[in-house]
């Protein structure tokens, strides 16, 4: 264990004298520093530096991302059912075009619920939209799925939101019934070209072994 | 009083109606089949996965406006499975399947954690929920695909 003793302890030897001596010449020079320091710390003028520390970086760029809408999938749920929500967001900047991307973390909530079912973070560049899912398990009764910006973030410049009211948007109401459903669930069909059939890539998981 | 074998037949006869009458409605294939090749290797705590289609609007992926989705579940056992799950989806309310530009897929594992509790790892979350449910790893996943639709 490292030990710091005090200069009287160590008072003896040249070494400790000419330390004592240095120390001596310095003292009113060092009063005359701390002295210094105490008048220009008056709380004003501590509150007022850090104003100046807060605003030196970059102005904060203007920023207005929007859910626009929510969307829950299947319409027709029962009690138990999973259920696909899925949130659009835009970003609506106002112009001039400003480039820099700017991280948005959404939280969706089922009805005025304060505990959100899916916390995401999604990158959005001036005029993208991008989709953000999760899944719910159904409870019986009405309900409205919820999807709301909860911060905006950038890596220099500091996002700030324009428009808070387009923050967040609530589905359609949906009726969740008691029962089960069947595995596979489709809408009611309503065709208008020929069917197509599609072979898309492989989805996979693997574990450790 | 009607013999036994003529009163069936007359039993039977609206119920043989009624099916010729479903037979074309459920012959008609959906708007888009989806043939989604899964693999699942080493993953014994899964219990069945759920895989999702959909089709949008939008040219990106899964952007614009939703037009169907659907899902079918499968169930898994030992820990593995390798397929070719189908996933038919109609386009529903007012867009048609014409307007369809992109579709994505994507896979749920649900499956009892080392507790017993039930979870579903969803594509936004898997890893953690896999990982936080099974005190395992997972090595590697791919939990959604996308593209455009072929025209």
């Amino acid at each position: 264990m490292r030990s710091f003793e005090s200069p009287a302890a160590t008072s003896r030897g040249c070494a400790t004298q000419a330390r004592l001596a240095f120390a001596d010449r310095i003292a009113p020079c060092y009063a005359n520093f701390v002295s210094a320091i105490k008048v220009a710390l008056t709380p004003s003028a501590v509150v007022l530096a850090l104003v100046c520390v807060g605003a030196a970086p970059a102005r904060a760029q203007n920023v207005d991302v929007a859910v626009e809408m929510v969307q829950v999938t299947p319409t027709a749920v029962k009690v138990n059912d999973i259920v696909t929500i899925i949130a659009t967001l835009r970003r609506l900047d106002p112009r001039p075009a400003n480039t820099q991307p700017v991280d948005v973390l959404v939280q969706l909530f089922v009805d005025d619920a304060t505990t959100p079912i899916s916390t995401q973070t999604v990158t959005l560049r001036q005029g993208e939209t991008v989709t953000v899912r999760t899944q719910w398990k159904a409870t019986e009764g009405k309900h409205e799925l919820r999807a709301k910006i909860a911060g905006l973030s950038a890596r220099r410049r500091t996002p700030r939101d324009v428009r808070p009211s387009n923050d967040e948007a609530r589905s359609a109401p949906i009726v969740v019934t008691p029962g089960s459903s069947p595995s596979s669930s489709s809408p009611a069909p309503s065709r208008a070209s020929e069917p197509r059939t599609i072979t898309t890539d492989e989805l996979s998981m693997v574990g450790a072994r | 009083m009607a013999p036994p074998k003529r009163r069936a037949r007359r039993r039977l006869a609206p119920l043989s109606l009624a099916l010729l009458a479903l037979a074309p409605a459920s012959a008609l294939a959906a708007d888009f089949t989806f043939r989604v090749p899964v693999t699942l290797t080493n993953v014994p705590s899964v219990t069945s996965i759920r895989i999702d289609c959909g089709v949008w609007t939008g040219v990106a992926s899964a952007a614009g406006t939703i037009i169907g989705t659907a899902f079918t579940i499968v169930p898994v056992s030992d820990g593995s499975y390798s397929g070719v799950v189908t996933v038919e989806v109609d386009a529903s309310g007012t867009l048609t399947a014409d307007q369809a530009r992109s579709y994505s897929c994507w896979l749920t594992a649900m499956g009892r954690s080392s507790t017993g509790a039930e979870y579903g790892a969803s594509p936004a979350d898997m890893q953690s929920v896999y990982e936080s449910a099974t005190g395992t790893t997972l090595t590697s996943f791919r939990s959604s695909v996308s593209g455009p639709i072929p025209r």
